[in-house]
């Protein structure tokens, strides 16, 4: 029973580390993590998991990358009120400004404060979405 | 070229010192011995309208263990080679995003690649097959950790040097590790 009120969240990145880092940075908070290792098997899960609180997406992904994804589930259909947050290496100005103007709520550069992604998720998935 | 290498050194640096270990860089580069120290090397390539060209990093495994983010506190399962090998190609790609985000201070933009990890000998073939690589050797806990770079020009020497001497404008990209939210 107890599963059904914890906030899902799936964090989409090729290595396996960082889903795990993340997944223990933030599963020990009542958060229920799934993974995904790329764009599109992350669209498949996001597809199949209406109850998503939250996506947490790396840029730089082999098959599709995390910018296209972005535009996928934001720019779209029913998914597009789930907040997403992009968690990469990447640091580059402009590509933040895309892609916040995609719709994404945050930009994290790793790697991360586990302490500072948790006060961010728990921010994000706590903010009632915008209509 | 020379502050792309002062660029690679200062990214080693503060990468390895983020995961625990600070590092020295140890000059110059001793030859040989290290690269048959290294049980695994990551590589992951770069391009963009200035030049192109790939990073790695070659280790021992026991030093990538000790590196590893996930070795200590509740998970208490033994790092394998799978996650010795996934971490390396992780490290890889952290590197090389410090060092675009370096550069793109400086107005120079690059394309990622996503990284790879591979047993060191297969390295000494690609080593044979591509120009130059230029060889830092760190130290970390006594044990060397080698950060190769080659870099093949795409524009011209001038049009390089012009980019790369450009003052360093922070707002061109976000630290590692800040968080930022939207809204």
């Amino acid at each position: 029973m107890r599963a059904s009120f914890l906030k899902k969240i799936i964090i989409i990145d090729d290595s396996r580390t960082i889903r795990q880092q993340v997944s223990a940075a933030l599963a020990p908070s009542g958060f229920e993590i799934l993974e995904a290792e790329d764009g599109i098997d992350a669209l498949y899960k996001i597809t199949r998991n209406p109850d998503l609180a939250l996506v947490i997406c790396d840029v730089n992904m082999p098959r599709m990358g995390g910018l296209e994804l972005l535009e996928k589930v934001a720019g779209t259909g029913e998914r597009k009120s789930i907040p997403i947050i992009m968690l990469t290496t990447e640091g580059r100005a402009d590509l933040i400004e895309k892609a916040k103007k995609a719709g994404a709520k945050g930009w994290i550069v790793k790697p991360f404060n586990p302490k500072l992604l948790l006060a961010a998720v728990t921010k994000v998935v706590n903010t009632p979405p915008q209509v | 070229m020379q502050a792309i290498r002062e660029i690679v050194v200062q990214s080693s640096l503060a990468l390895f010192s983020c995961y625990g270990h600070p590092a020295q860089l140890v000059e110059p580069a001793e030859p040989q011995e290290e690269e048959e120290r290294c049980d695994w090397v990551g590589v992951m390539a770069f391009s963009g309208p200035l030049f192109q060209g790939m990073i790695s990093i070659g280790s021992p495994e026991a030093l990538l263990k000790s590196l590893y983010p996930l070795a200590s506190g509740s998970e208490s399962q033994p790092i394998g080679k799978a996650e010795v090998h996934e971490w390396l190609s992780e490290l890889t790609n952290q590197l090389l995003g410090r060092v675009a985000n370096m550069l793109a201070r400086r107005g120079v933009r690059l394309s990622l690649q996503t990284p790879a990890a591979l047993p060191a000998e297969v390295l000494k073939l690609v080593l044979e097959e591509s120009p130059p690589w230029e060889k830092f050797t760190f130290n970390l806990d006594s044990t060397s950790l080698i950060v190769r770079v080659n870099v093949r020009r795409i524009a011209d020497r001038m049009e390089i040097a012009q980019a790369l001497a450009t003052p360093a404008v922070s707002d061109a990209a976000q630290s590692e590790g800040d968080v930022v939210l939207f809204e």
